[in-house]
């Protein structure tokens, strides 16, 4: 466990201790009793009459953990235990004994992320398009039903948070004209909140209801999630409701695909293949448990790293492996071919909300951020700081910004804090260059440094061809069909979602010091 | 209240050892008492346990023998047995003990507090920890820890004659 | 010739311990600071007749844990148990300090604060395991440039290469790291492993070519940087130069130690702990074929015991410049500072 958790690329290391208390059972009523440890740090309980009673140890769960500011990690520990491919099997082999007994079987998916595929493509030496068909072979050999990916739910998460943008954009301008100052020099304001008063103006300044507070930071990276609801409460109206790419994969499959099978969301079982642990975390949150049918939108995630070692335990050879044919909720082109959005390889959110809102706010079209045409992009004090905005005649219109990894997440919390964000969109991630280096993903041969192996990933990645959102036919097709409609209450509720921060610790027997 | 770490602690009759009997020379304010083992136990013995209405005696953490004093070099060790081995509480007991012997030991003291050896999951960690004179005086700058190991210190004052 | 330690001045004013003490850069300025939430500076009139001219309060909430100064003596950082570094500045000559910043990140106790020699960039580290490295932006902006977490335990003390950007850090973990910066971000580049308990101080000799270490395992630790193809054939890796430790000073002190401090100007190390001692070790030399060298061995020329009494001595420091280079400022739990002078009969 130790090895697997020294190589997580996550931004803050796991806490040593959980501190949260739990109930322990004693196995017997008689007081004489002692209890001793031994080698192993396996724990016994000794009657007087020299009898050993192994005693449990205490489990914590996944909400237990979202709940807690005890540690501002998510545990990885907990969430390797709870979220494994042992589940999996587990679901198989009840399905197979259903089978047996005549009774239904639930109906298995899988949602593997277009990271996660280019991590496999890199490291076995494959396209992505092999990759897709040979884990759908893989998948579906052992009895998964569907094997999807999330780049299809990915056009959902762009196209609601673009909308999003350009909804908080115009409020926010329309409260600057009634309260009288423009949003420019709202947003580039310089003078400094200093120290002591800061925290009465931090309250004026978060009495601003969500709807309109700029800049609107990126929800889809689930570790910045638990980091911001954890230490960052006043930083969560800022963050955009839009689901992640999983988690609107776990409303389709949920929701649509349930009710186009005839079947109770309990049903189906829901599994993500995603290149980073805090997605296991992110699945586990009660905002995406369904009471009524005690199942959640996705029900079990694994991570790249975690398949490979499946590929093992079921002697697996992806280089010799048939290829089976993808699934409908699979982004492609009528040609058979994989496609993904524009733009990083952590989404695309950046690119596509600014190409989207210069078209829908200042009638610019045309411009293409990936290539860098039509804006102005300038690399920050290290390279997992970006800066890219939108001029005219000189002029600023939009300014939006990259920033990954701890640090950059770190200066970016205090400009909010003292209001001094020039920007109006940041994409945070918080792993050094973003989703492609999620902590899940595979690692490099010894000869390969991690710099070279994260480029060779990233151009894996980006050798698919790009289509955006908005010409994803089957996307569009699913925004009438199953929601009704761009602007209906079921987008809300299939689409978005909220945060909640977490109270700091009171009670005091469970102080950490 | 939450769960508690140690639901159904074992309780042990307090020490037969005889208190120490105050004479009226060693209660005048300008007294230096020499610091024996009996006296350094009798301020201990009474501290309450953080999760149940007994006394560190009573649990059977702190004992008589598990004090060793050195008068001449003021030096102090005293070894605790935590109830259970995984107790989470085991820093909060070490440090109630280091508090109270902060605030009456003469200051000449240097006083170390270790877990009794084999009686915890994590000795080392405890021990570094409660040994650690920032970490303890950092915990002391934290109201919600100190307003628990007062509410454990509040009995220490009995000295052993806890009537039930 | 005996060398012996005298004290020179007794320095009260704080209310409760005090946990550091740094000279500005010349030496004109002693800065204190503990748990009575205060910085306080202290001047000489003559050499035994010292004033508190600035108590710095108001910023933090908590302990004060310790205090150091820019390179050019303008600007005081402090880490505070409240888990904010603060930066003051002097408004005017002989005038009041005034917070300018306060940086926030650590998410508990920040322990240890440092200035590199170029004055554009500040370490900080705590509790959380972590080591800061900030820029020095105009305007009193600081920038963080990264945030290490390699240690596994609470981080005890930074302190910076007396001329490259080089930045060392001593952890609770029983570790030392070097850290340096590549084209995009800082990395360790090296472990130091020896110790059996806490670090608690670590300070470089004038070169940087040495390093000093006390431990709570009562020992002192010499460490000597070995670059790759040193002639002494110390194996290093990744073309990174290997820090090993020459020397280990134990059974002089009994309990644990919680500073060094390597003159710069004299090459003498101080020591201090929790068995209420001061102690000077001295480099031995030795002649070989004519030519004096530079030894492993270190041995001890002088000790105070009972330097505050009967209580802890949290820190030492010599005096920055020649003027007084056999100075040395202690701070004690007794809340008092007192300055001393070796001497040789």
């Amino acid at each position: 466990m130790s090895v697997i958790l020294k190589d997580l690329n996550d931004y803050i290391a796991p806490s040593q201790a959980c501190i949260k208390p739990v109930e322990v059972k004693k196995t017997s009523t008689d007081n004489n009793n002692v209890i001793k440890i031994d080698n192993s740090g396996e724990y016994y309980e000794v009657s007087q009459e020299g009898v050993e009673t192994k005693l449990q140890p205490a489990s914590i769960t996944l909400e237990d953990c979202l709940a807690c500011s005890g540690c501002i990690t998510s545990a990885e520990s907990v969430l390797i235990t709870m979220q494994s491919q042992e589940e999996l099997y587990n679901i198989l082999r009840n399905n197979k004994q259903a089978i047996i007994d005549g009774k239904s079987e639930k109906i298995i998916v899988v949602s593997i992320a277009p990271q996660s595929r280019a991590s496999f493509a890199t490291k076995f030496g494959l396209s992505p398009l092999k990759v897709a068909k040979r884990l759908t072979y893989f998948f579906k050999s052992l009895g998964v039903h569907y094997v999807f990916d999330t780049s299809f739910s990915q056009d959902f998460s762009l196209l609601e948070s673009a909308r999003e943008f350009v909804e908080r954009y115009r409020k926010f301008q329309e409260f600057q004209e009634n309260h009288g100052t423009s949003s420019e020099s709202k947003l580039t304001k310089n003078n400094r909140i200093k120290r002591e008063n800061t925290s009465s103006e931090d309250a004026t300044q978060h009495k601003r209801s969500s709807d309109i507070c700029l800049p609107i930071l990126a929800s889809s990276c689930p570790g910045w999630i638990c980091y911001a609801e954890k230490t960052h409460g006043f930083v969560l109206p800022y963050i955009s409701k839009t689901k992640s790419p999983q988690q609107i994969m776990g409303s389709i499959v949920k929701d649509y695909l349930a009710s186009k099978l005839g079947v109770k969301p309990n049903n189906i079982y829901h599994v993500g293949v995603m290149m980073c642990y805090d997605k296991k975390l992110e699945a586990s949150r009660l905002d995406f448990f369904s009471e009524e049918y005690q199942t959640r939108d996705v029900d079990c995630v694994l991570t790249t790293g975690e398949i490979v070692k499946m590929f093992e335990e079921q002697n697996f050879n992806i280089n010799e492996s048939s290829e089976m044919p993808l699934d409908s909720f699979v982004k492609t082109s009528q040609e058979g071919q994989l496609l993904r959005s524009s733009g990083s390889a952590s989404g695309g959110f950046l690119e596509f909300i600014l190409e989207y809102s210069a078209r829908e706010l200042f009638g610019i079209t045309g411009i293409d951020v990936e290539k860098e045409h039509g804006v102005v992009v300038k690399i920050g004090r290290n390279k997992d700081f970006k800066e890219i905005s939108l001029e005219a005649d000189g002029k600023p219109l939009l300014k939006f910004a990259s920033a990954y990894g701890f640090r950059n997440i770190q200066n970016l919390v205090r400009k909010i804090k003292s209001g001094n964000s020039p920007y109006h969109y940041i994409e945070v991630m918080a792993c050094p260059s973003g989703c492609i280096n999620g902590g899940g993903q595979l690692k490099p041969n010894e000869s390969l440094s991690i710099k070279d192996w994260i480029n060779e990933v990233n151009n894996t990645y980006r050798s698919i061809d790009s289509l955006s959102p908005e010409k994803n036919e089957t996307v569009l097709n699913l925004y009438s069909e199953w929601l009704g409609g761009k602007d209906s209450p079921k987008c809300k509720t299939m689409l978005r979602t909220q945060y909640h921060a977490v109270e700091t610790l009171t009670n005091p027997l469970a102080v950490k010091w | 209240m939450p769960e508690l770490i140690n639901a159904n602690p074992t309780i042990y009759t307090p020490s037969k050892v005889s208190h120490r009997i105050i004479t009226e020379k060693e209660e005048q304010e300008d007294f230096e008492d020499t610091i024996d083992s009996q006296e350094v136990f009798d301020l201990i013995r009474s501290i309450s346990d953080p999760e149940h209405p007994l006394t560190l005696e009573e649990l059977n953490v702190t004992q008589l023998d598990h004090i060793k004093v050195d008068d001449t070099n003021a030096y102090i060790s005293i070894e605790f047995t935590p109830t259970i081995p995984h107790c989470s509480m085991a820093t909060l007991i070490g440090l109630c003990i280091r508090v109270r012997l902060l605030r009456s030991l003469p200051e000449r003291f240097k006083v170390d507090i270790m877990v009794r050896k084999g009686t915890h999951q994590s000795e080392q960690a405890v021990n570094k920890q409660l040994n650690d004179k920032e970490r303890v005086a950092a915990a002391l700058e934290n109201n919600h820890l100190l307003e628990v190991v007062n509410q454990c210190l509040s009995t220490a004052h009995k000295r052993g004659n806890v009537s039930r | 010739m005996t060398t012996r330690l005298y004290q020179i001045a007794e320095l009260k004013g704080h209310t409760d311990r005090v946990w550091s003490v740094a000279w500005s850069p010349t030496g004109n300025v002693l800065a204190s600071c503990g748990s009575d939430k205060t910085v306080r500076l202290w001047v000489s009139n003559s050499d035994t007749e010292w004033i508190c001219t600035n108590v710095l309060e108001g910023t933090h909430k908590r302990t004060i844990r310790n205090v150091a100064w820019n390179p050019d003596g303008r600007q005081l950082a402090t880490a505070s148990f409240d888990s904010l570094i603060g930066v003051w500045e002097q408004e005017e000559e002989g005038g009041d300090y005034e917070s300018v910043a306060t940086l926030e990140g650590h998410e508990n106790e920040a322990k240890s604060v440092s200035w590199a020699k170029s004055g554009t960039l500040l370490a900080t580290c705590g509790r959380d395991k972590s080591v800061w490295i900030w820029e020095v932006g105009t305007d009193n902006d600081f920038e963080c440039l990264s945030v290490l977490q390699e240690h596994t335990q609470d981080v005890k003390m930074v302190m910076w290469h007396p001329i490259k950007e080089i930045l060392a850090s001593a952890s609770y973990d029983d570790t030392i790291k070097i850290w340096k910066e590549d084209e995009d971000d800082w990395y360790c580049s090296d472990t130091l492993e020896g110790h059996e308990s806490t670090i608690w101080s670590i300070d470089f000799d004038k070169t940087g070519e040495y390093l000093v270490s006390g431990s709570d395992d009562k020992t002192l630790k010499f460490w000597r940087c070995y670059r790759p193809d040193n002639r002494e054939g110390i194996i290093t890796d990744r073309n990174e130069p290997k820090w090993k430790c020459i020397c280990t000073m134990s059974g002089y002190h009994q309990r644990c130690i919680y500073s060094v401090s390597w003159s710069k100007v004299h090459g003498r190390i101080a020591s201090c702990g929790g068995d209420n001692t001061v102690r000077i070790f001295e480099q031995e030399e030795s002649t070989v074929s004519g030519s004096t060298i530079d030894t492993t061995n270190f041995s001890m020329i002088a000790s105070v015991t009972s330097a505050h009494g009967v209580v802890d001595v949290n820190c030492v420091q010599w005096y920055p410049t020649e003027k007084h280079s056999n100075w040395l400022a202690t701070a004690g739990d007794d809340g008092i500072v007192r300055i001393w002078q070796l001497t040789e009969e």
